[in-house]
């Protein structure tokens, strides 16, 4: 068995016995894709009353290196307005790319996701969302993202 | 692909921290995972002990070490201090901790789910005895008063069935295995010279058998805390006075390695050290050292995989991962007590590379491909239109000039947000059928440079926002 399936199902029977509030696991029938719908809890103008849909995609490197993780658009499940987040799903955060470490796992990146859409007022996509979604690779990881806005 | 039934049988198999929530003993849920590896949520296996003193597995903190792209970048996982590899250490106590709560946890869970969760409750009898969980722990300690009279020491309830009272039984006699060694050690070592641990001592056993001492969460007397090293109790401030003189004592026990020389408080670290020691001692493993991959060419770096015994086979990353992979896994056996053999190293390592070649073809499926055409369609028609269009420009006015070249730099002038269009333009199933089926045959040069754009972006595209 390979040693990222059992860190995996950990995670999994982790999610599941103490789920965190506003994050729950909709779909993990494999160690490849996991769907996770997540709601901001606080009463965010911007999502109230919404749930928005992460997809992680694992490697046999996880969780040494970071899964790929974006939202993705579904019925009922739209792409969460922020300046960080590209209307094709990608997520401009650190903890997904250089600032990843192993012991990070699906619920505490779901956290980190979803305190960063509490934390937003502004009902906006990123400056450079039309450019970078024409031709956005298919994996967000393979995006050098550029971190210099700590304020949202 | 994970079959489904791959699936359950792993999510049956492990365990979690979380087995105890639930059970009649809940708090060993902290217990349990502070044994465990961060990275890998599986109790510790040769855990080292890095400079900013957190512990991880031998192979968990060698492949994440390894993972960074120079060894100067390489930090903690926790509190991301740099971490060198050279400096790691063994964490010989949390090795020895892990080894018995592992042995004894199937033991101490059977036990744990056989009754229900009692409350603590308070019995009007003298000897103020309780049946909760942390006192019960504290008077483990005092082995030889349970052992003489263990019917008193039960709690008289109205409901205490003798099945109940076996499974009690049973847990005790657990636990006995458990702490037998540091049960002993206290209780027979001299006692260390201080006043007030002694008189918490002779107070505690004029008032005999029946009287109970009041025992925090540690089962140790209130405000007192046992050594690290030698597991005597005392206050916090002598432990710190006290620690270094007890290292080097047991340090000085440990070079002498006479067993008539040391005393008996010692007997448990050294029958717990004694296995390691043994093994070690029949076969030093040598670590194997890192390379620079920058000073090998492909010849030189595929001889050393051969010298090592390695398949030689595959790319140069593939050549350079493979190396790495197995200095990770080496190394970390070697740290181990019970290493694997050479083969079985070797397997571990085509698992692993098995597991990665999978991944990559998944990774390329024609599913994700389709989907990635079919949300594209729209540009593409729109690139295969303007490129129709330049090259029509061009064949008009210099008949069979207009080679396609000229429309790749059209093409790519409209990405700018690329560095570079990928030379290699990769066969897609879904895709080409999609697009020649649009085009006539003199488009498929132009078509193919399309592909290349959009199919296989650069690796780097930047994105500032």
């Amino acid at each position: 068995m390979p040693g990222y399936t059992k860190r995996l199902g950990r995670e999994l029977s982790d999610l599941k016995s103490n789920p965190a509030v506003g994050i729950s696991v909709f779909q993990a029938d494999d160690f490849r894709i996991w769907l996770i719908d997540i709601q901001v809890m606080d009463n965010n103008p911007l999502y109230v009353s919404k749930t928005f849909r992460l997809q992680f995609r694992f490697t046999p490197t996880y969780p040494i290196e970071a899964p790929e993780v974006q939202f993705i658009r579904s019925l009922g499940r739209e792409i969460p307005m922020h300046p960080h987040i590209y209307s094709n799903g990608h997520i401009c955060l650190d903890v997904l790319g250089s600032g990843w470490s192993p012991i990070q796992t699906v619920g505490s990146v779901s956290m980190s996701i979803q305190s960063m859409l509490a934390g937003n007022d502004r009902n906006e996509r990123p400056p450079d969302d039309a450019r970078y979604v024409a031709s956005a690779p298919i994996s967000p990881k393979q995006t050098r993202f550029v971190y210099h806005d700590d304020n949202v | 692909m994970l079959s489904s039934i791959g699936y359950s049988t792993i999510m049956d198999q492990i365990s979690d921290p979380s087995d105890w929530t639930g059970t009649r003993l809940p708090s060993l849920l902290m217990l349990d995972s502070s044994l465990r590896c961060r990275i890998c949520k599986d109790f510790f296996k040769s855990p080292f002990m890095t400079e900013c003193t957190h512990t991880f597995c031998s192979l968990c903190i060698r492949k994440c070490i390894a993972s960074t792209p120079t060894s100067e970048t390489a930090c903690c996982p926790i509190c991301r201090a740099p971490v060198l590899e050279i400096r790691l250490r063994r964490n010989q106590v949390v090795e020895d901790l892990v080894e018995w709560f592992e042995n004894a946890r199937a033991a101490i869970m059977t036990t744990a789910k056989e009754e229900p969760v009692v409350i603590a409750v308070p019995v009007a009898s003298t000897d103020s005895e309780r049946v909760s969980s942390s006192e019960r722990r504290g008077r483990k300690r005092r082995r030889d008063s349970v052992d003489e009279e263990p019917s008193t020491s039960v709690t008289p309830e109205s409901g205490d069935s003798a099945s109940r009272r076996a499974a009690r039984r049973g847990s005790r006699k657990v636990s006995y295995e458990v702490k037998l060694d540091i049960g002993e050690s206290e209780d027979e070592v001299a006692p260390f010279d201080n006043g007030k641990k002694s008189d918490a001592r002779s107070s505690a056993s004029s008032r005999g058998d029946s009287s109970f001492i009041i025992l925090d969460d540690d089962g140790n007397p209130d405000g007192l805390v046992p050594c690290p090293v030698c597991n005597v109790v005392m206050t916090p401030q002598e432990v710190q006075i006290h620690l270094d003189d007890c290292f080097k004592e047991q340090e000085a026990k440990e070079s002498r390695a006479n067993p008539s020389s040391s005393s008996k408080s010692n007997d448990h670290i050294r029958t717990l050290q004694s296995q390691p020691l043994s093994t070690k001692s029949k076969k030093p493993l040598q670590r194997l050292p890192k390379l620079q991959y920058d000073l090998f060419n492909d010849s030189k770096l595929r001889s050393k995989l051969v010298e090592l015994g390695l398949p030689a086979y595959g790319t140069r990353v593939q050549l350079q991962q493979r190396h790495t992979e197995w200095v990770s896994l080496w190394n970390a056996n070697a740290d181990s007590n019970n290493p694997k053999t050479k083969k079985q190293l070797l397997r571990d390592l085509n698992d692993w590379e098995s597991n990665l070649t999978k991944y990559a073809v998944q990774k390329v499926s024609a599913n994700d491909l389709a989907t990635w055409g079919r949300t594209h369609s729209n540009e593409f028609d729109d690139l295969i239109a303007r490129a129709k269009k330049n090259v029509q420009k061009k064949l008009h006015p210099e008949q069979q000039q207009g080679e396609p070249n000229t429309v790749e730099v059209n093409v790519q002038n409209q990405h700018e947000g690329q560095d570079s269009v990928p030379k290699e333009l990769k066969k897609v199933d879904g895709i080409d059928q999609k697009i020649s089926s649009r085009t006539d045959e003199r488009m498929d040069y132009d078509c193919d440079v399309l592909k290349g754009t959009l199919i296989t972006p650069p690796v780097s595209s930047d994105a500032f926002m």
